[in-house]
């Protein structure tokens, strides 16, 4: 039977999934934004973010607090290595269009298989950052999810105000309108590609470390993650940093529900249908292609 | 204060100049003329670092300037305002403005000189909320300006800055171009509107297919039976 504790039950669990999409795919729509690439390598800073988590509180038993900072933060360099590494040689070269796409899918599987040569193909588990539950409304709530929910928004929240109010921010939407005139105002467009890259993929780290304790850590795990982001990204409006966030908890949401209403197997054939309804209707998406 | 030295300028290999040579003295206003596709805009691009030439060099005073990272060029006082403008569409007036005090030099004082450009041009302050994008032509016009202004140059370059306004609006920037030069900026300007831009110039040069045909004093120019002809209509 379904009652409305249920529904709310699922609403809640539904946002913190939103949580992980909104996550995923604004690093996604950030780099589509100011570099005008895909990057499908996303998905394994996402796993290289749950695996750093992982170590640090399993192996090295470090605080929950510093392994999610770790994960975030090693991520965040390792994706600005890479940037500069393979990314930033493409630039300014004939085939920008495709080459990007190639070099990523590349990263992707060699980081994919480098984690399953040494870590093995075992599923990791992760303890919650906290045990316990709380009561909402009559409804019985993990920590976790609340720590999921609060984490999220609020680093969403904040790079939404570095972008509109801080010199990098000005400087970032600037080159993702117009890298020319940018680089005549004296901003440094290959600067600003390289530190994109690196919070874009944070960002991922970020999603995938805060839902490592319920979904536990492997080497595939981001593939599906890369896939849901790509669904929210073209759902809510490439390149809208708005309309990932929405996109993800539009896509969330109406999975959990969908969990009542049908069976599980069933959600992912609900995102995809809902997918494809909007784009019918809004063919660049909720909020449309948009640039900053 | 600025010398192009024989330069050549390629897009990929399709060659864009020839052996561009000229100067531009401190307290100039130095207008470059020529037709559609003659390399007026290519030069500039030249001069800010977008472009690199495949031969000779550029200086600014003892400054070797084609060396120079492009976004760095504006930190030795070169402000270029692109053709067609070329404003952040999606950010307001105000932020159009501070992108344009961005480099280390300026920042710091951004909000004074934002001050001094809303008095250049009032109708700015009046929009300044408002998204470049929804600006009328002239406004933008003067953002543009505005937001070179912003990064405090002693050189300005100006890129076709009557293209597409009415009559009226492009007698106002030109007087505030005149009056920028007045107040100790040396400027260079690309124009198509021969007649405007030698009656605020000092000097000009005039560019055709990629080479610089004709150079001297603006009065010259406008005598010359060549110039009055081909650039003048007369």
């Amino acid at each position: 039977m379904i009652t409305s504790m249920v529904v709310f039950e699922q609403i809640m669990n539904g946002l913190v999934l939103g949580c992980m999409y909104a996550s995923v795919a604004s690093g996604l729509t950030l780099i589509w934004g100011t570099m005008k690439m895909l990057n499908f390598a996303h998905g394994e800073f996402y796993m290289l973010g749950g695996y750093v988590l992982y170590f640090a509180l399993t192996v090295f038993g470090v605080p929950p607090l510093i392994a999610l900072v770790l994960a975030v933060g090693i991520v965040l360099f390792l994706g600005m290595f890479t940037e500069k590494l393979v990314i930033h040689p493409l630039l300014d070269r004939p085939g920008w269009e495709l080459s990007p796409l190639m070099v990523t899918i590349g990263i992707s599987i060699f980081l994919q298989n480098l984690a399953l040569r040494l870590w093995g193909e075992r599923f990791k588990n992760v303890p919650y950052f906290l045990d316990g539950t709380f009561d909402l409304f009559g409804i019985r709530m993990a920590y976790q999810r609340l720590i999921i929910f609060v984490v999220t928004a609020s680093v969403m929240l904040g790079f939404w105000a570095v972008l509109k109010k801080t010199k990098f921010g000005i400087g970032l939407r600037a080159t993702a309108q117009d890298r020319d005139a940018a680089t005549l105002m004296g901003v440094n467009a290959k600067k600003i590609y390289t530190i994109t890259f690196g919070i874009s993929c944070a960002m991922a780290a970020l999603a995938a470390a805060l839902l490592a304790p319920i979904f536990s850590v492997n080497p595939w795990m981001g593939h599906a993650a890369l896939i849901k982001g790509f669904i929210t990204v073209v759902l809510g409006g490439l390149g809208s940093f708005e309309g990932a966030i929405l996109g993800g908890f539009i896509l969330g949401t109406t999975e959990s529900i969908s969990v009542i209403l049908l069976s599980s197997e069933w959600k992912d054939v609900v995102a995809f249908a809902i997918f494809i309804l909007v784009l019918i209707v809004r063919p660049s998406g909720l909020f449309g292609t948009k640039e900053w | 204060m600025l010398k192009l030295r024989d330069l050549d300028v390629f897009y990929g290999d399709a060659q864009a100049l020839w052996d561009v040579t000229m100067e531009v003295h401190k307290g100039e206003i130095v207008t470059l003329l020529g037709s559609n596709g003659a390399g007026k805009t290519t030069t500039l691009k030249t001069i800010s670092g977008l472009l690199h030439p495949r031969k000779g060099e550029i200086f600014l005073d003892h400054i070797r300037l084609d060396k120079i990272e492009p976004s760095n060029i504006i930190k030795y006082g070169i402000a270029h305002v692109p053709e067609g403008r070329r404003l952040f569409p999606n950010m307001t007036v105000m932020e159009n403005l501070l992108i344009g005090a961005f480099h280390a030099g300026a920042w710091g004082s951004r909000f004074d000189t934002i001050q001094g450009i809303y008095t250049l041009f009032p109708i700015l302050a009046e929009r300044k909320k408002q998204l470049a994008g929804t600006l009328s032509g002239g406004e933008q016009q003067m953002l543009a300006i505005g937001r070179a202004l912003m990064s405090e140059p002693t050189l300005l370059m100006l890129d076709e800055p009557s293209l597409g306004l009415a009559p009226k609006v492009v007698e106002t920037i030109f007087q505030v171009i005149s009056d920028i030069n007045k107040k100790g900026t040396t400027i260079l300007l690309i124009e198509q509107n021969a007649h405007l831009s030698l009656q605020v110039a000092h000097r000009g040069y005039v560019m055709e297919t990629g080479r610089i045909s004709l150079e001297g004093k603006a009065s010259e120019l406008m005598a010359d039976e060549y110039v009055k002809k081909a650039y003048l209509g007369m």
